[in-house]
Order: structure tokens, then sequence, then C-alpha cells
């Protein structure tokens, strides 16, 4: 908001049914105001300050838009973790008003600075974008979350925003920021103020286990996570560098050629460092990311591990036509999310291994119609035909049984669920009759053979009220063959008939 | 995860010995130009000698678009079995898995049903259905599957297919050597169609035979099978039955019409 750059503003939100200020811009802390100050005394001391109620839904989306465009620098991006909400009360006005999220961006660096030729010009980028996109931000790297948390937002970074803390030098950065800088309840902070503890370097050389039993053990977690005694991670599992390849482009591109030529060249990329670990990818995310900030992403996934550029090339066919480059795209990234082990010998899908041609075919089937529609056959241990004989995504794991017993005729072609009809009695002695005819779909047919009855118990444990069931194999006058059943209830009402397959 | 399959080779049929017969055959039908290193078309016989004989190629070629229609909604199943029972025959044949694109709605006669699909020689683990709602999509899950040649055989139900779309689907047949069936009902226009060969098959009432014709059980299914159009060959009509004891087709014996002959005489060719 360049407009109220140079004037002094605040967001405002209601706490307590009393107005505090939320935020502030530089001009208005120049002025004397600061968060959670109420609106009566910010207007008592500057009576002209812009004030628009802070919305804290919008913060929270703008957040992880940018969140998502922080993917240009490392595939692990987070917005303030919710570990670090938690237990926080709403009647803690500082932490409240930290915002949502707590108003910052946790990127896990690891093995994603050299891309950008070291660490501190990864920051510099960084902060360099952010504000060209119209965003006051401070940024800090440190070998611990806990420490670049504090760095960021305690530390005495200069006119350029960022500072980097090498390792080794956590100590020595933090020793110097305040005790909120840990991450501590404004409690908790008071009351280390009230002993004179202000600084973390003050607690270093205290005794820990006294620290605990007055402050809480919350104290010793935040400070160890700071200086790196625990590990702590941004997300699950960052064990190692991840397969991620990114591609800037000097001149905006938006061509339909070049984001596909942009996605082989990635490609290749990611290949050859897959290539490195003797893996293959099973999932990726290609990510586009647009001059006004806003990103594009295409997903893929594999059945089997694949580190073949063309055939991963393939699976993103037909998908990037609908691409909107906008004003242009600045920078691609692609990101395996999801690798097995391959091989090293077994590079390409090229040859005539047929087993390998049809894997890549379903993945490609799958890819583009979901891998709800590519079914395989799948045989369940049960009386029920209906559950007998049913279908699978043939990503899932398959578990068939047994074939069912192959003496008892079946459909080729079962209705579900089955269709009930009117039927026509025949007269006859037995018990269990087929019917003499029967109308179908509005179209009545002549029962000339019959076969039959197969008696089906219903599933009881499964479904309630479920009716025994008389199969029969009929053929009727044109020779179109049916399969029938009569349903008998426990309620006094007659017997119900339905079609349940066709018999080829 | 990992699909589990049989080995995939080329089927015996392609064996040096076959190709050799097929030559032969080939020769003998007066082809020209068939030498020594010409490839032989890989064939599929159907097992009845008064239909192999009548096809051009001996059997149906392989490498080729076959269209089953169905003349009458109440012929569905008829058709669908008269294509498991290719497919069935196709699976015996070669490695592989066969590819079902299903086209929801079009056949409002079910879905398949996996019990019954073994009963037809189908089994389980050899079989990938698909479920498509349009007519461009299953063309395109076609073609994409014979190009990439990995399939045993490939199914699709189609509502509609122009001359291109047919063409499209012969080439990427014939490039690949894999066998392409379609489905399609015959009661909208059947329109033109560059398929290899071109059939209706029609549900005929069955003959019981011994103790279910005592019990007035429904004998083994019985279709009349008409090639309507047969590129290089004459068209004709069968009529056949799916023998559930042997798992294989046969000629239905005695019928109406006389076996093998052809119906419409004199378009031989």
């Amino acid at each position: 908001m360049p407009a109220l750059r140079d004037r002094a503003f605040a967001l405002v939100i209601e706490r307590r049914s009393r107005a505090v200020l939320f935020a502030t811009n530089a001009a208005a802390e120049r002025a004397g105001l600061s968060p959670g100050m109420p609106l009566a005394d910010a207007r008592a001391i500057l009576p002209g300050v812009t004030i628009e109620p802070a919305r804290m839904n919008a913060d929270a989306m703008m957040l992880e838009k940018i969140r998502a465009w922080c993917g240009r620098y490392s595939p692990w991006t987070a917005t303030g973790d919710a570990s670090d909400e938690k237990g926080q009360e709403e009647d803690e006005p500082q932490q409240a008003l930290e915002g949502p999220g707590g108003g910052g961006l946790w990127l896990d660096a690891t093995g994603c600075a050299h891309l950008f030729g070291g660490e501190e010009a990864m920051l510099a980028d960084l902060i360099g974008r952010v504000n060209r996109l119209g965003f006051a931000a401070r940024a800090a790297m440190a070998e611990t979350k806990g420490a670049a948390w504090a760095l960021a937002r305690y530390g005495g970074t200069d006119e350029t925003g960022w500072t980097v803390a090498p390792p080794g030098t956590v100590h020595a950065a933090l020793s110097p920021l305040p005790t909120a800088a840990l991450r501590l309840s404004p409690a908790t902070v008071a009351q280390l103020h009230a002993v004179g503890l202000r600084a973390i370097g003050d607690l270093l050389p205290l005794p820990r286990a006294s620290l605990a039993t007055r402050y809480g053990a919350a104290l010793i977690e935040r400070l160890d996570a700071a200086l790196g005694n625990i590990f702590e991670p941004v997300s699950p599992t960052a064990p190692e560098q991840p397969l991620f390849v990114r591609l800037s482009f000097a001149e905006p591109i938006g061509n339909p050629d070049d984001i596909a030529a942009a996605l082989d060249r990635l490609l290749t990329l990611l290949c050859r460092k897959m290539a490195e670990r003797a893996v293959g990818a099973r999932g990726l995310i290609f990510t586009l990311y647009r001059t006004d900030g806003t990103t594009e992403h295409r997903t893929a996934g594999t059945a089997r591990p694949v580190r073949d550029p063309a055939a991963l090339a393939r699976l993103f066919a037909d998908r990037l036509d609908d691409i909107d480059p906008g004003f242009g795209i600045e920078d691609a990234t692609l990101f395996a999310h999801r690798t097995d082990t391959l091989g090293a010998a077994q590079t390409g899908l090229a040859g005539p291994d047929a087993a390998r041609d049809f894997d890549a075919l379903i993945d490609r089937l799958v890819n583009r119609f979901g891998a709800e529609n590519v079914l395989r056959p799948r045989l369940t241990e049960s009386h029920l035909p209906e559950r007998a004989g049913t279908f699978a995504p043939v990503t899932a794991k398959p578990d068939n049984a047994d074939a069912p017993d192959p003496a008892a005729p079946r459909p080729v072609r079962l209705l579900r669920p089955p269709e009930e009809i009117e039927t026509i009695a025949a007269i006859s002695g037995l018990a269990i009759a087929p019917p003499a005819m029967f109308r179908w779909r509005r179209v009545l047919h002549r029962v000339v053979f019959s076969e039959g009855p197969e008696r089906i118990a219903p599933e009881w444990w499964r479904q309630k009220n479920a009716g025994t069931r008389d199969y029969f194999q009929i053929e009727d006058s044109a020779g179109q063959r049916f399969w029938l059943f009569r349903e008998t209830t426990d309620q006094p009402t007659a017997p119900c008939w339905y079609v349940h397959g066709l018999f080829a | 995860m990992t699909y589990d399959y049989m080995t995939y080779d080329r089927a015996t049929s392609r064996s040096g010995m076959a190709d050799l017969r097929a030559r032969i055959a080939r020769i003998e039908r007066g082809e020209q130009g068939i030498t020594a290193d010409a490839p032989a078309l890989p064939v599929l016989r159907l097992g009845i000698a008064a239909l192999d004989t009548h096809l051009p190629e001996g059997g149906l070629a392989e490498g080729a678009l076959h269209e089953v229609t169905i003349p009458a909604p109440a012929d569905t199943a008829a058709a669908t079995g008269f294509c498991l029972a290719l497919l069935s025959k196709l699976l015996r044949a070669r490695k592989g898995i066969a590819l079902w694109c299903r086209h929801g709605g079009m056949l409002d006669a079910g879905e398949l049903y996996p019990p019954g699909l073994i009963q037809r020689g189908i089994p389980p683990d050899r079989l990938v259905v698909l479920n498509l709602n349009r007519d461009d999509d299953v063309l395109w899950a076609m073609e994409e599957a014979l190009r990439s040649g990995g399939p045993a055989a490939v199914l699709g139900e189609v509502a509609r297919a122009d001359l291109t779309a047919t063409r499209r689907l012969q080439l990427a047949a014939n490039e690949t050597d894999l066998p392409a069936l379609m489905l399609r009902p015959g009661w909208r226009e059947a329109g033109n169609s560059a398929a290899a060969t071109r059939w209706h098959i029609t549900t005929e009432q069955s003959r019981p035979r011994g103790l279910a014709k005592e019990l007035n059980e429904p004998g083994d299914p019985r279709w009349r099978a008409e090639l309507f159009r047969c590129r290089g060959g004459a068209p004709g009509a069968w009529r056949m039955e799916w023998r559930n004891e042997t798992g294989d087709l046969a000629l239905a014996a005695p019928a109406g019409d006389r076996p093998g002959k052809p119906r419409d005489a004199g378009i031989a060719g």
C-alpha cells in the first residue's frame, strides 16, 4: 500500500469491547504508537492517524499466498506453525496480536541456498522481491528454527532487512536478544523481567533445573530449540536434500511451447539428480511463478518410480495448455515429493519391455482420467453377488480372494442395483419356480428355459432386514438370458422379483 | 506398488514356425510379393474352421481394428459375450493385460461382472477397465493404449466414431500389432468405418442338449455372427455357440442357414 507508506497508519481490532491497535506502520511507530495500544490513546497521541479494521482472514489468505510464492526458494515452506500457537489463550493480548500464523513464514533452506549463490544472496533476493511486491519484511537464517525466529523479529537487522547467523554463531547471536525472542508467553517474559533477566544471554549461565521449576519446562524447551540442543524441523521430515530443481527466466515467458521446454529442462535436471541417488519419481509438483506473485501448479503421479524425462513429460502433456501465464512467468520449479528406489540400470522406459510400456500407459491414463476411473476387477469372499465381484482402482493394492465356485453360472454384466420386475407366476408344483413371464424396462419377456434356484442367504451381520434370494438363470423366447432373483423377507409382503444381471 | 502380471513376450503365434506357416498361407491364397523376409501378420484363429478359412488372413488379423456392432439393445449381452470370447482367445495367445474402455451410459446394461468374466476365460488379474463417459475420451485412450504397445488387447465402447477416428485406430493397431476391438451400438447409424472386419452379433435361442434339455434349462449361449464387412474378404454369417465346458467358441450345429456359407454370395473377394 504505497499510498499509506508515508502516513501514520494503523489496523484496529476489537478486543474485550475495546478498540486496540493491531498493527502499525513505521510512520505511526515513529509518532509513538505501538500494537496493543488502545485506539483512544493512539488518537490522543496522533489525531491524524489513518485507521482500518484488521481483517484476519484476509491476512491469513495473503500470508498463504506469499507462502506458495516462497516455494521458489524451498519446497518446504510453512506459515507460522500450529505448535507455536497452541496453549496461547485468547486472553493473552500480546500473543493474540501477533496475528494469524504468528505473522511469519518458515522456509527450510537446507540444500536450496546454493541455487541462489549462497545464503546471503538468497535472503537478499527474497527480501528484495517481497519488498517489490509491496510488503515490508524481515528475514533471518540460522541453524535452528527458534534462532531464525528470534533474529528475524528481534535481531539487529540492518537496512537490508535480513541477517544470517553462520553455523556455530547461534549462542553469540542470541545472547543480546530480549527473552521475548524465545517465543515465550508474555507472562513468562514479565516474570523474567521482574528478576532482571532481560536478555537471552542472562539465562544461559543459570542452572537449568531451577529455571524449569520457576518458569516452567517451556522456557527450557524454547531455549534448547533456539540453541539447537533439540531438533525442530519445519516439516516433518527433511532428512536429506529435497529433489527440487528451479529455473529462472531472464525474460518472463508466456508461450505454451516455452513452458513445455522449461518443464523438459527441469525434468532433465531432476532426473540427473534422481540418478545420483538411484531413485525414481512417484509424485511431481510443477510450479510456475507469475510476475504478479501468483502461482500455478500441476501435479503428476506414477505407479512405479520413473526417471525417464520423456516418460515424465508425457504425464504433463495436454495439461500445460490451459495455464494462464498472466503477465509472464518468471520462475519455474519442479519438486519430486514422492520417490522410490530405482536401480541404476533401469533409466529409460524404452525397449521392448511391454510390462513397462503398460505401466507407463496406466500412469498416463490415471493422470488424465483420475485413479478412480482406472480399475481392476476385485474379487471379495462374499455370497452376495454385488459384493463378490467389484472394481477397485488399479493403484490400490490388489487383494483378490480366490475365484468363486465355477459351478454356479454368473452373468457377464451385473445391474447395480438390481432392477425390480413385474412377474406373472408360472403354474407349477414347485415351491419356488421362476415366473412364466416378466416385464423389465417395459418389455415383456416370456421365459422359455430356466435353471435354478440357487439360494443365497443374506449376510445378516452386514445388512439388516435383507431377504433370502433365490436366483434363476432364465432364457426368454428371443434367447436373451437374465439372472433373476426372488427376495423373500420376514415381512408378510409378497416376495419381489428382480433382474440382477445379463448373461451373454 | 507393482502390478502383478504374467511375463510379457509375444505369443507363440509369432515364433518362427507360425510366421512361416502364415507366410505360406498367404502365398497359397495367391497374394503377391510375399518374400522370405516379409513379416507375417499375427492372426487370431477363432478355432472355427469354416470361419477361419473364410477370413482372408486365416483368422482375425491381430494388428487391426475389429468392430462389433450391437443391432438392438436386447443384443448387448450377446455382443459383450462375443467380445469376451475374442478377448479370452487373445489373452490365451498373448501375454499381458487387456484394456476395456467402458463408455458409461452408452450401453445401459449394467457393468462388467468379474465372476462372470472368469467363467468366460478372463482372469481378473489380466483385465483393466477404464471408466469413461465420452467418445472422445474412449478414442483417445484406445489410441494411446495401442500406440504404447503395452496391453495385450484394447477394447473400447464407442457410441459414434467417424471414418477418421477408426482409421487412426486401425493405423495405431497396425503399427504395434495390437488387436483393437470396438463395441458400438448399431441402432444408431453404423456409418463408415476403417475397421478390418465389422460384425453384427444377434442373440439366438439356445438349444439345450442332454440333461439340460430334460430339465428345460438353458443350453450354451448361441449367437448369430454376421460379418457384414470384411476388408479383402466376403461377408458371411455363422451361428456360433460359447461352449461352457470347453471355454471355447464353436459352430452351432445343426443350424438354419448353412454354416460357413456366405449369405450374400457373389461378393467374394
